[in-house]
């Protein structure tokens, strides 16, 4: 930069110190209008004659219907019309992320045929002139159902003598995935080691559960023989590609279009059994139909998740370091296969068994089980969450049998720099290649987690308070996340005549700042003011493909997307100045949102809107995945005569190569931490014998809110590498990490201040019930501190 | 944000809190504006303050909060924001009578919390110290203008619509003792023993009107009203653009 | 969710109340805030033919003082007891327990009469009336009557409050300078229906205990204010009278604790609360 000088005055404004918006901690550009209350939710969407549906759901978990009487329906008043199965052609809703034979033989259908698989199954729909009149008339939709005995525990849904839900499956078990080595070997290395824990792990039902509960919006348009969906989020134009395949419009006479989204978490978004019967029946009617999910609704029909049941060996020698672990997980699908079909979550719960971690071997199986609950699909940290917990409730427990700090034993197994690159015997989920881990440093990582919290100070806090009698717990844990997975995303930039810029993106906002961070990026890369710079990403008519919102990739994809769009549009206009100026295009050099063109010993700056519209780039590196990495610290009190878990203090590291937005990212670690304290201590979809659904409301299903929530110290870790031009450069997909080790540090911090009942802590979410019994098991005055006698962990 | 502001007035005590807890003539002195709708408990309005040639108009209302015959002291609920700016008040208006030399002392105090602006000016402070005094002038006017009768009848049915909310008859016993009241005396007040002779003679559907009326309705309205002027007043910033910026959404 | 179809009718004066629920009191809900009964409606749990508003109802509406018995107003909001000076002064186990109910929002919508009509037994409102022994005054077209807090509750979610009835008032008398008082409860989140709870007053040697979801109705645990009266309360006494005061016991179980758990949850919550009331006893006094 020192070359430039006065002889070229027209470069001084983008040359003179620009500070890049990347890595600022910029307030989010989407927040205004938000907060003013001029945001556009699905349901603040109308069209003349819309019409409104409401979808009547089994109230029986299992059964084979006999009959569905809809004439008292539709005799009502103001009552447009009503269907059932029989209405509808015969579609099945298809598994969009690896697909199996049998996934494809448990597929939901729009609504029930022959039986009803749980409680909230679509077995028909209303649509009136209004919402209220829809859901009188649904109220007298008499549905005869001749109940089958319901299968809700999934250890006995995977007995081979277990009632079927899917019959033609001969099974409930819809698949079974591995990882690791040879079985054999893990079970001789198991047996003769020194230090061997067995434990059983149960965690509960629990899922998404945004604010914003669904809603759709259709329009048919007969003459231009053209669909129009409002409510769309997180995978717009796979759902589009589902919408014409299961309707049979082609891709081009549909649009789905995004509102703001009130949160996704992973489960809005997907293709539900509505995503077609609204649409249909916008089609089949001839006017728009709307449908407003109810909260009751959301939490009987939204995709479940986490529920599952582990097995866990681990062992280890006595000075702690660990030799094998050998998994047997089950995982509870639900009445159906989804989009999410039926071994993404088993190989997810697997790839991220071994943790960050050093091992001889491991081996693991996952089975998806077919129950009569609501299907389930990912959420927030899918497959993350649930085995850091089992792992690192495992690594304490260990701890305790040989003797040692809970911190001292990570930094012992934690894969060290020097290790690196580190086959972990994992295959990546996209390409299926080994996945090496060669890029970041795990105990650089866990060592400043301990560093920032003061964690010796913290422990010997602890113990001091623990011999006074009090029930205080203390923990250190890390985590691994596989991060950014995807094929291609896909951006469109356009240069407008007033030096404005517009990236349309294939990408989806479900609230996380896409348009901030890809603003940001966008604006450092044509050197312009961010104001100048706008993202579009509501409409799937703007940009042709796009993979969407999900595992933290929108930043890291939608932004070399728009830069690969910025570059091409910026090489449209060199082209276009050759021609033009008669220059020669390789001394044309773009700069920003102008090129410059040689003009004798000077250079004229031209803008790139006087010479191009727009650039497209299809972004498509092979694989783009990559190992995050972090750590959770907690400080908690237990209350023996209530049960209750008061957080005192909370950091949680993440190292995410490089912020673009340290503070929308903060925002979302924090959110995402919270959530996970939810999945600790609050919630679970609970069922009656019967299979009917127990939490139907938030009086029951209880979330988090801010008076239960600590004040989350976030150290974010950036060791990406910076390269000039490239704002992106080290960037990892970041968010999610904030949830993955949460439930894990809770628990054992809470096992922690339980002293020598910890061993018996091991479901999620912990209820007050569950503290208070173990509270009782052991008075802290019989505890010795830091190095509690360890009963047999088996 | 704090103030207060007290006089004195040439009337009992008991006559004082019988004028206070009559909402719509205390508010009928302070500004036309404020209204209550019929069945609502809650008095609304836009009342506009001119000063220093400038006229601010600022969306009021007002809630009762409890009222206490003991102790002679009514609060209400106050929320203001001005029209067309982004400032907002919220807090309590507390009005308490003591016997003092020459009549009652009047104390009106608020407390108030301020949002979207910055802190309060002392000129325009200094605004609302002369504007409560030309209040408390009005009021204590209106206050000595009352008839005798009509006051006593006013303590009546205070006493009565306090002694548990049945309206049937007016029993002698409901009046307020003279233990009751705060031990400092109340000299210019009218003898307690007067009040019952003096509610019997009332007309019947006055005093029932009137039972049902005070208690529910905004005491000290007017005062409520007219400080959340003028904090809405204080509350003025420079003028800023205000109209919201609605991007295009689709 | 949303409510089956439903007259509405919102009368202006207690009489005008009074006549409609003459006619139509057994197909009818009172509403007031709606805390509870707008879920009910929206689950269609309650599907009444006629809802009677009594929001508009101006001389239901107050919270007032006099010749020392708080009088509260059928719909005076639970905000307005929580932002009294003199209930928060006076009556402070209403104020303590008044703070415990859901969140502000919900409060300043909620009523007390609402909550006491209701009848929710893990309610905190009816379990201060209980333990203060409050007086609820309810009307008919055939006159007044005062009931006790003893008998106004009667089962789950049911009161004495016959369907033609309205209540229009509760009253309380002061409780004795410098009784000690405590509300203390445990719920799972702030704001949530408590998993157990209990309000206790000592005042000359006078114990009472209420407990909160421990039965059908806010119990007071007589057999435990009686072992109690006169005693020196201490760690021990009070954990004794915990005990005392679920051996009769067997609150519900449900998805966030067993019954077993409720009633442990219970006895420490009276061991807490008689041990904090007689570290207040007599402060005030003093």
């Amino acid at each position: 930069m020192s070359s430039e000088t006065t002889t070229k005055p027209r470069r001084r404004a983008s040359a003179k110190a620009r500070v890049p918006y990347v890595g600022r901690p910029l307030p989010r550009v989407e927040d205004r209008p938000l907060l003013v209350g001029a945001g556009g939710y699905v349901d603040d969407f109308e069209r003349p004659g819309m019409l409104h549906a409401h979808v009547v759901r089994s109230e029986v978990a299992h059964g084979r219907i006999r009959s569905i009487d809809v004439a008292a329906a539709r005799r009502l008043p103001g009552v447009e019309h009503v269907i059932t199965a029989a209405d509808l052609p015969p579609v099945e809703i298809p598994v969009r992320l690896f697909p199996t034979d049998s996934s494809n033989r448990t597929l939901q259908p729009p609504l029930a045929r022959d039986r009803v698989r749980y409680v909230g199954e679509p077995v028909a729909v209303v649509v009136a002139t209004d919402p209220y009149l829809a859901e009188d008339a649904a109220a007298q939709v008499a549905v005869d159902v001749e109940p089958l005995v319901p299968v809700l525990d999934v250890e006995q849904a995977a007995d081979d003598d277990a009632w079927l839900l899917h019959p033609q499956l001969g099974t409930n078990v819809i698949d079974r995935v591995t990882v690791g080595g040879d079985e054999a070997e893990v079970a001789r290395l198991i047996r003769g080691a020194d230090v061997v824990v067995r434990k059983r792990f149960r965690l509960a039902r629990q899922g998404a559960v945004p604010l914003e509960t669904r809603g759709l919006l259709a329009e048919y348009d007969a003459d231009a023989n053209a669909l129009t969906v409002w409510g769309a989020a997180k995978v717009k134009h796979f759902n589009r590609t589902i919408l014409s395949d299961l309707i049979g419009l082609p891709e081009a006479s549909l649009r789905l279009i995004e509102g703001d989204v009130g949160g996704g978490f992973g489960a809005r978004g997907e293709f539900y059994p509505e995503d077609y019967l609204i649409p249909w029946l916008a089609r089949e009617i001839g006017r728009p139909v709307k449908w407003i999910e109810d909260r009751r609704e959301n939490l009987l029909a939204l995709n479940h998740s986490r529920e599952q049941q582990w097995d866990l060996e681990l062992a280890a020698d006595r000075e702690g370091r660990f030799i094998a672990f050998r998994a047997s997980v089950l995982w509870a699908q639900g009445a159906y296969s989804r989009t999410h079909g039926s071994v993404l979550l088993p190989r997810l719960i697997l790839l991220h068994a071994s943790g960050p971690y050093r091992w001889q071997a491991f081996w693991g199986e996952a089975s998806s089980v077919l129950t009569n609950k609501t299907p389930a699909g990912t959420y927030r940290g899918p497959g993350q969450y649930e085995p850091t917990f089992v792992r690192e409730r495992m690594v304490d427990l260990v701890a305790r049998e040989v003797g040692i700090d809970p911190a001292e034993i990570r930094r012992r197994n934690i894969i060290t720099k020097a290790e690196m690159p580190y086959d972990s015997g994992l295959l990546d989920l996209d390409t299926g290649l080994p996945m090496v881990y060669d890029d970041g440093d795990f105990p650089l990582v866990f060592e400043q987690l301990l560093e920032r919290c003061g964690y010796d100070q913290l422990r010997a806090d602890v113990v001091r308070r623990q011999r006074a009698g009090e029930r205080v717990g203390l923990s250190a844990t890390s985590f691994i996340e596989m991060g950014n997975p995807g094929v291609f995303e896909q951006a469109r930039v356009e240069a407008l005549p007033d030096g404005r810029f517009v990236a349309h993106v294939g990408i989806a906002s479900v609230g996380q700042g896409v348009e901030t961070v890809l603003s940001q990026v966008a604006a450092d890369l044509l050197h312009v003011p961010i104001e100048q710079v706008a993202v579009r990403y509501r409409d799937t008519a703007t940009v042709p493909e796009g993979q969407g919102a999900f595992s933290s990739r929108a930043t890291v994809w939608g932004g070399y997307a728009v830069a690969g769009a910025i570059r091409a549009l910026q090489e449209r206009a060199v082209e276009v100045a050759a021609e033009r100026f008669n220059a020669v295009a390789d001394e044309i050099e773009a700069d920003g949102d102008s090129v410059l063109v040689p003009r004798g010993r000077r250079r004229r700056r031209v803008p790139i809107a006087e010479l191009a519209s727009e650039g497209f780039f299809r972004y498509e590196p092979g694989s783009a995945s990559h190992v995050l990495t972090g750590g959770n610290v907690a400080l908690v009190r237990v209350d023996p005569g209530s049960g209750d878990v008061v957080l005192e203090r909370w950091w949680l590291a993440y190292e995410v190569g490089r912020a673009i937005n340290p503070l929308t990212l903060e925002g979302q670690v924090r959110g995402a931490a919270v959530q996970g304290i939810g999945g600790a201590l609050l919630e679970a979809f609970a069922y009656a014998p019967d299979g009917q659904p127990l939490t139907t409301s938030f009086l029951d299903y209880a979330l988090p809110t801010a008076a239960e929530s600590p004040n989350v110290e976030v150290l974010l870790v950036e060791l990406g590498e910076r390269r000039e031009g490239d704002p992106l450069s080290g960037a990892k997909g970041g968010g999610e990490g904030g949830i993955i080790g949460v439930g894990a540090t809770v628990a054992n911090a809470v096992a922690d201040a339980l002293g020598g009942a910890a061993g018996e802590l091991t479901e999620l979410p912990i209820l007050p019930e569950t503290v208070q019994r173990l509270a009782a098991l052991q008075a802290p005055a019989a505890r010795g501190g830091a190095k509690p006698p360890m009963r047999s962990a088996s | 944000m704090k103030l207060e502001k007290g006089f004195t007035v040439a009337v009992g005590v008991d006559q004082a809190w019988a004028w206070l807890t009559d909402a719509d003539a205390v508010a009928s002195c302070i500004s036309p504006d404020l209204r209550r709708p019929d069945g609502e408990r809650v008095y609304s309005g836009d009342v506009v303050i001119a000063h220093n040639g400038a006229a601010l108009r600022c969306r009021t209302n007002l809630r009762p909060l409890e009222l206490d015959d003991d102790e002679h002291v009514a609060r209400l609920k106050l929320q203001g924001r001005e029209l067309g700016g982004a400032a907002l008040g919220t807090g309590v208006v507390q009005g308490k009578l003591n016997a003092a030399e020459g009549g009652t002392r009047v104390t009106v105090s608020a407390d108030f919390a301020l949002a979207g602006s910055g802190s309060a000016s002392p000129t325009l402070e200094q605004v609302a110290v002369v504007a409560l005094d030309g209040f408390a002038k009005r009021l204590a006017d209106q206050m000595q203008e009352q008839p005798r009768q009509e006051a006593a009848a006013l303590v009546g049915a205070s006493a009565r619509a306090a002694s548990g909310q049945r309206l049937k008859a007016v029993e002698p016993a409901a009046a307020p003792p003279a233990g009751a009241a705060p031990s400092t005396a109340r000299p210019q007040a009218p003898a307690p023993s007067e009040q019952p002779g003096a509610v019997a003679a009332a007309p019947a559907d006055r005093a029932g009107a009137l039972g049902q009326r005070l208690g529910e309705r905004a005491p000290l309205v007017g005062v409520g009203a007219l400080l959340g002027a003028l904090l809405m007043l204080l509350l003025r910033r420079p003028k800023r653009r205000s109209t919201v910026e609605i991007r295009y959404r689709w | 969710m949303k409510p089956a179809p439903f007259e509405y009718r919102d009368p202006r004066t207690v009489d005008e109340v009074i006549d409609v629920l003459a006619e139509h009191g057994e197909d009818s809900k009172i509403l007031a805030g709606g805390q509870s009964l707008v879920p009910l409606l929206n689950f269609r749990l309650a599907q009444p033919a006629m809802l009677v508003d009594i929001n508009r109802v101006e001389e239901l509406s107050f919270l007032r003082c006099s010749a020392g018995v708080l009088t509260i107003g059928a719909t005076c909001r639970q905000a307005t007891l929580e932002q009294s000076i003199f209930a928060q002064a006076r009556w402070p186990l209403l104020g303590e327990a008044v703070d415990l109910v859901a969140h502000s929002q919900i409060r300043n919508r909620g009523t007390v009469g609402g909550s006491a009509a209701h009848a929710d037994p893990a309610a905190e409102l009816p379990v201060a009336l209980s333990c203060l022994d409050a007086r609820f005054n309810i009307r008919s077209a055939s006159g007044t009557r005062t009931v006790g807090a003893d008998e106004f509750f009667s089962t789950h979610l049911t009161t004495v409050i016959e369907p033609d009835e309205l209540l229009v008032s509760i009253e309380v008398d002061p409780p004795p300078a410098g009784a000690g008082y405590a509300f203390c409860e445990y719920s799972r989140r702030h704001g949530d229906f408590a998993l157990g709870g209990a309000a206790v007053q000592l005042a000359d040697g006078e114990v009472r205990i209420a407990l909160l979801g421990a039965s059908d109705t806010p119990l007071r645990a007589t057999e435990a204010e009686q072992a109690l009266a006169g005693q020196q309360i201490d760690a021990e006494t009070a954990a004794e009278a915990g005990e005392l005061a679920v051996r009769e016991v067997e609150p519900t179980g449900d998805i966030h604790g067993s019954g077993e758990y409720r009633r442990r949850l219970t006895a420490t919550m009276v061991k807490r609360a008689l041990l904090l009331a007689a570290d207040r006893d007599g402060r005030e006094a003093a």
